[in-house]
């Protein structure tokens, strides 16, 4: 049987995804007929697209079947389709993450305990930018049809106020702060919340803000926060200043290296061996051990112990005893206002210096007077008398402001200094309370409750209902410089 | 403006700076006596001199003569223990437009150096 006019004739295949089409050429077909038109035209009736590239390759593909002999049909790819490219979906780029030259590693020489964990950012710093998606690009199938791409979705960023996208897509803090980044959020937070430790996996903390620590912090580390700091653990032997409170949930075991700088008030279930100032009220539940502290405002223990240390206190005192029965010598300085008093001091020091210098050149002046009245001044006399006066007047000047302004602060301290110790349980022997210049130090007990307040320029003890009673009744009394304490 | 102190007392000088920072005049050079004035008056240019006139190597009153003979035209004020009628004539006539007596206060002191530059303007 022959073969059919089918079978001989130059066949057009398209794939069924329209994105090839091939020309199949029997091995038997005329090669006299075969020419860039008929292949065309057959391509045509196909539905295929024909473009300037696809009539180039025809013709090569023409000039190239002319040339061979085949026993089996020739197939060649005539035309393939353009793929559609989808667009870019948008991103986020930050720049908080970019990594520090090592030149740059070397010359800071962070110790590990400098080393934070968080990243931390100004207001107005740049952390990162929004790429915008990009636009998907259409293709084209061999029958001239489009192949729709697809456009890039939108970069997914929850932001709230503390962060501000400027028209060129920048992300710029709007605050100081520590940055809190999620797959598809971001803000500058006042707070830092440590979930566990401050350690060497956070480093140390120096935070424009609140800080919160879920668990403790490690001996050397330093806590710094302009605002307030809560520790829901355990304080070891290391740092902690605070603009605002300090919170020591667990209590603070400083190990004779817990240092505090508080400019709130310091609240804790225990202070073993902490050193530091407190601008307001210290809050104890527990023991305060061997601690030597200042603080500017009150003791409030009313359940606690103060044992060993020294506790300089401008407010009251409420606690349940103080010192131990093993007589550890446990001082409590009070009736001062140590932020005033230095100044009273030194403004005390000015006007004593300044009264004497003129009186001094009162008496020169007076000898200066008499020369004058008995015409027997000399040019250096006169000279010596100017200069008299203008010294004078000087002095009178410094006087008119320090002498006012001494009294002032003399009234301020006297109206802050509070003296005012109330025990709940007992008072141990060995207790020394210091008052300006006199110490006195419990040779005796006392059980509680009991006041100890200033009346008539000493201390005096009193329980409730009954008379005070002088404090030299149970106590020695030193004066301060006295080295045998 | 520019102030030259001429005094051979350093405490002297002090308290003239000091008066002369008051009034508002912070361009201020020394000099120990008429010598070192005349050394350091070119350069500086005062604008108002201060001279004493009892000093070592050069006195006030020759310092003036001299300053006046080189054509120097800056207000003098002459701060002496002199009150002599005879002596102050002696001064106006070197050249001196003003002067002031020891002791002075600084009030004084002040006053005058106002009503010497007040004449000079209204000149």
């Amino acid at each position: 049987m022959g073969k059919t006019a089918e079978q001989s004739s130059i066949r057009v295949n398209v794939s069924s995804d329209k994105k090839r089409a091939d020309i199949i050429i029997p091995p038997d077909f005329d090669r006299n007929i075969l020419c860039p038109d008929y292949c065309e035209e057959i391509l045509r009736q196909a539905g295929v697209e024909i473009t300037d590239k696809i009539r180039k390759r025809i013709k090569n593909m023409v000039a190239k079947t002319k040339q061979t002999e085949s026993e089996h049909p020739i197939k060649v790819t005539i035309a393939k389709a353009t793929p559609a490219k989808n667009g870019q979906d948008g991103r986020v780029e930050w720049k908080v993450d970019e990594e520090v030259p090592e030149e740059q590693k070397e010359e800071d020489q962070l110790s590990f305990y400098d080393q934070s964990a968080f990243i931390m950012v100004e207001t107005g710093q740049i952390l990162g930018i929004i790429h915008p998606p990009t636009a998907g690009e259409d293709g084209r199938d061999v029958l001239g049809c489009t192949i729709a791409a697809k456009d890039g979705k939108e970069a997914k960023l929850r932001l709230d106020e503390s962060i501000l996208i400027d028209a060129s897509g920048n992300l710029i803090a709007q605050q100081e702060g520590v940055l809190k980044r999620s797959i598809d959020s971001a803000a500058v937070q006042k707070c830092i919340e440590i979930k566990e430790y401050v350690d060497f996996s956070t480093g140390n903390i120096d935070f424009d803000g609140d800080v919160i620590v879920g668990e403790g912090v490690r001996d050397c580390f330093i806590v710094k926060a302009t605002g307030d700091v809560e520790v829901r653990g355990l304080i070891e032997a290391a740092t902690v200043e605070t603009g605002g409170n300090l919170r020591a949930a667990g209590g603070f075991a400083g190990r004779e290296r817990g240092i505090v700088q508080i400019g709130g008030s310091l609240f804790g279930r225990y202070l073993d061996n902490v050193h530091g100032e407190i601008q307001h009220d210290l809050v104890v539940d527990r023991e305060i051990i061997n601690c030597e502290l200042l603080i500017h405002g009150n003791i409030e223990s009313e359940h606690g112990s103060l044992i060993g240390g020294k506790m300089t206190v401008t407010g009251h005192v409420i606690i349940s005893t103080i010192g131990s029965g093993a007589g550890v010598p446990t001082e409590l300085i009070i009736g001062t206002v140590p932020r005033l008093e230095p100044l009273a001091v030194d403004l005390s020091k000015l006007i004593e210096h300044s009264t004497s210098r003129r009186n001094v050149l009162m008496e020169d002046q007076q000898t200066l007077n008499k020369l004058a009245e008995a015409g027997r001044m000399t040019g250096p006399d006169k000279e010596r008398q100017t200069e008299i006066m203008f010294e004078m007047e000087e002095l009178n000047s410094i006087l008119a402001k320090a002498e006012p302004t001494y009294q002032n602060l003399v009234d301020k301290i006297n109206q802050q200094r509070t003296i005012d110790v109330y025990v709940h349980r007992k008072l141990f022997s060995g207790t020394m309370f210091t008052l300006g210049d006199q110490r006195f130090k419990m040779n005796n007990e006392l059980r509680g409750p009991v006041r100890i307040v200033k009346k008539l320029g000493t201390l005096y003890y009193e329980r409730s209902g009954a008379d005070p009673i002088m404090l030299s009744d149970v106590a020695d009394i030193q004066p301060v410089w006295n080295k045998d304490d | 403006m520019k102030v030259l102190l001429v005094d051979d007392s350093k405490t002297m000088r002090n308290i003239q700076k000091g008066i002369m920072t008051q009034l508002g005049y912070g361009q201020i050079e020394e000099a120990a006596d008429g010598l070192d004035a005349l050394s350091k008056v070119g350069a500086f240019e005062p604008d108002l001199m201060l001279v004493d006139w009892n000093m070592p190597n050069m006195d006030g009153l020759t310092f003036v003569q001299k300053y006046r003979a080189t054509g120097g035209k800056a207000p003098i004020i002459m701060v002496t223990t002199e009150a002599e009628k005879s002596r102050v004539v002696e001064a106006i006539k070197a050249g001196v437009n003003n002067y002031v007596v020891k002791p002075f206060t600084p009030e004084v002191l002040s006053e005058r150096i106002k009503e010497t530059l007040d004449r000079l303007k209204a000149a």
